[in-house]
């Protein structure tokens, strides 16, 4: 299988803290692999520093074969992050908003049309796209930053706590687009604290607690091995 | 390169266009200024044979209106941390060089445009151009300064952390370099200690240049002003460059 994403030794000290401990893990083509653990467990630093948006304090992050400390601008075109605090400008409508991104990504404007078309589908927005950022809820807002970060058509998609905040029928949805992705060749990284949702979702994941991997494999794998019948009694036993 | 640089001047011009509030909330300064110190002072200045005030203190209001909307464009990188944006613009595969460059000369233009609308406020109050040439080397003037002061608003957002800092930057910086710029009272036979704090504000050249081109008076050469701005302008944009280029989120 082709690796996608590569993480050696990845580590992060803010002064004497030390937020990310030799952490390592791959992620191939059409995988879901989710970094799994609590709130601070370091989830959230792990993905900037593979988004390219924080220098590791030392280890390896290759994307698609190319290392980012050494030609990081590449890296990002392979790539597309979601953040979880990402926000998107609340007088641009959200046309305005995937068009704008879409220039970002590209200088061809036929290309940019067919990634807004693409986005402006699947983001299920319809007329209301027109509308600006500030009247949507939030769950109108999630799928329409979810729908630019596809809408690029990533190698690797970076997801931080995607359906974070969002009712059941828009999660729902959006794990949706998900797994279609995975299943188009896309690799995807996401993070999370619902276990659940992890497990319905993810092909492998890493348990991630003060910032260092205690248990990575399938998630059948490791209730096998913990003898839990989900992954939340996986994680209380390996943290306990 | 040019696509990306223009995609982001484009943006900051759109998202000051699209708030008419700041656009007027921001003249409502510079007015007062002329009117207070306009009307305030001018009797006194033309008494001790100095000339008309307005004339006089225009150019430097509309540095005043130029520099603290151009920190402002500059230091809305802040804003852009805090709410996500920048985060999303960072992570596409375009070099740091050029969103810092887009957003800059998006922020100058903004602040020139700034600039300009007081200037012909500025004739209302009696303040009257003296050519056309003069008006256009005004703007290359206004242009600079504009330059300067958002690159160094974008080189000080990129390494503060919250808008806490912003209030501390207006206070002990930007308000300083204003008030000893010369913008509002001559250099000429001024406190000593003042006046070499004044001749190492970058500001000083600004305002004498603007004033230079706009009414043909000033106290340095036109050339030195031209000069010294540039140089300092380009120095900045790099330097902000840098600093935005190392930006950690």
């Amino acid at each position: 299988m082709e690796k996608i994403l590569e993480v050696e030794n990845l580590s992060k000290f803010y002064k004497d803290f030390q937020a990310v401990k030799d952490v390592n893990f791959n992620v191939f083509k059409g995988e879901i692999f989710a970094l799994v653990g609590p709130n601070g467990a370091g989830k959230s630093t792990s993905l900037k520093m593979i988004a390219t948006i924080l220098n590791p304090s030392a280890g390896k992050i290759r994307i698609n074969g190319i290392d980012t400390s050494k030609d990081s601008e590449e890296a990002r075109k392979c790539i597309s992050y979601l953040p979880e605090d990402a926000g998107a400008y609340k007088n641009l409508s959200g046309l305005d908003y995937l068009k704008f991104m879409a220039s970002m990504y590209n200088d061809d404007k036929k290309a940019q049309k067919t990634q807004v078309d693409f986005a402006a589908n699947l983001s299920n927005l319809g007329k209301k796209l027109k509308n600006k950022v500030k009247t949507y809820s939030k769950g109108m807002t999630r799928k329409l930053l979810l729908s630019r970060a596809i809408m690029t058509r990533p190698k690797l998609l970076i997801l931080d706590e995607p359906t974070s905040g969002l009712d059941v029928i828009n999660a729902v949805n959006v794990r949706d687009i998900i797994k279609n992705l995975s299943r188009q060749g896309v690799a995807v990284l996401l993070s999370s604290h619902n276990m659940l949702e992890v497990e319905y979702l993810s092909n492998r994941l890493a348990i991630i607690d003060k910032g260092e991997i205690k248990a990575e494999g399938k998630a059948d794998d490791l209730k096998a091995k913990f003898q839990s019948q989900n992954l939340e009694e996986v994680f209380m036993k390996i943290t306990k | 390169m040019f696509s990306t640089i223009y995609i982001l001047w484009l943006r900051q011009i759109k998202r000051y266009l699209r708030s008419k509030s700041r656009i007027i909330g921001s003249l409502g300064q510079p007015i007062l200024f002329l009117v207070a110190l306009g009307f305030g002072f001018g009797p006194m200045y033309s008494a001790s044979g100095q000339g008309n005030f307005i004339e006089f203190l225009a150019p430097g209001i509309i540095a005043m209106s130029i520099i603290f909307t151009a920190m402002y464009s500059g230091m809305e990188v802040i804003w852009d941390k805090q709410f996500g944006f920048l985060k999303e613009t960072l992570v596409a595969p375009v070099s740091r060089f050029n969103i810092m460059l887009g957003r800059t000369l998006g922020g100058a233009s903004v602040a020139m445009f700034q600039g300009i609308l007081v200037l012909i406020i500025s004739t209302f109050f009696g303040f009257q151009i003296l050519s056309f040439s003069g008006l256009l080397l005004g703007f290359l003037f206004m242009f600079l300064i504009a330059v300067f002061f958002t690159a160094l608003g974008t080189a000080i957002a990129s390494v503060l952390e919250d808008m806490q800092g912003f209030q501390l930057i207006m206070s002990f910086l930007v308000m300083p370099i204003f008030f000893l710029s010369g913008a509002l009272f001559p250099i000429e036979g001024i406190n000593r200690t003042l006046y070499y704090i004044i001749r190492i504000n970058p500001l000083t050249y600004g305002v004498d240049g603007l004033r230079q081109s706009l009414i043909s008076e000033g106290y340095f050469s036109l050339g030195l002003d031209l000069v010294v701005l540039a140089i300092l302008a380009i120095i900045t944009l790099i330097l902000g460059a840098k600093l935005f280029s190392k930006i950690q989120i």
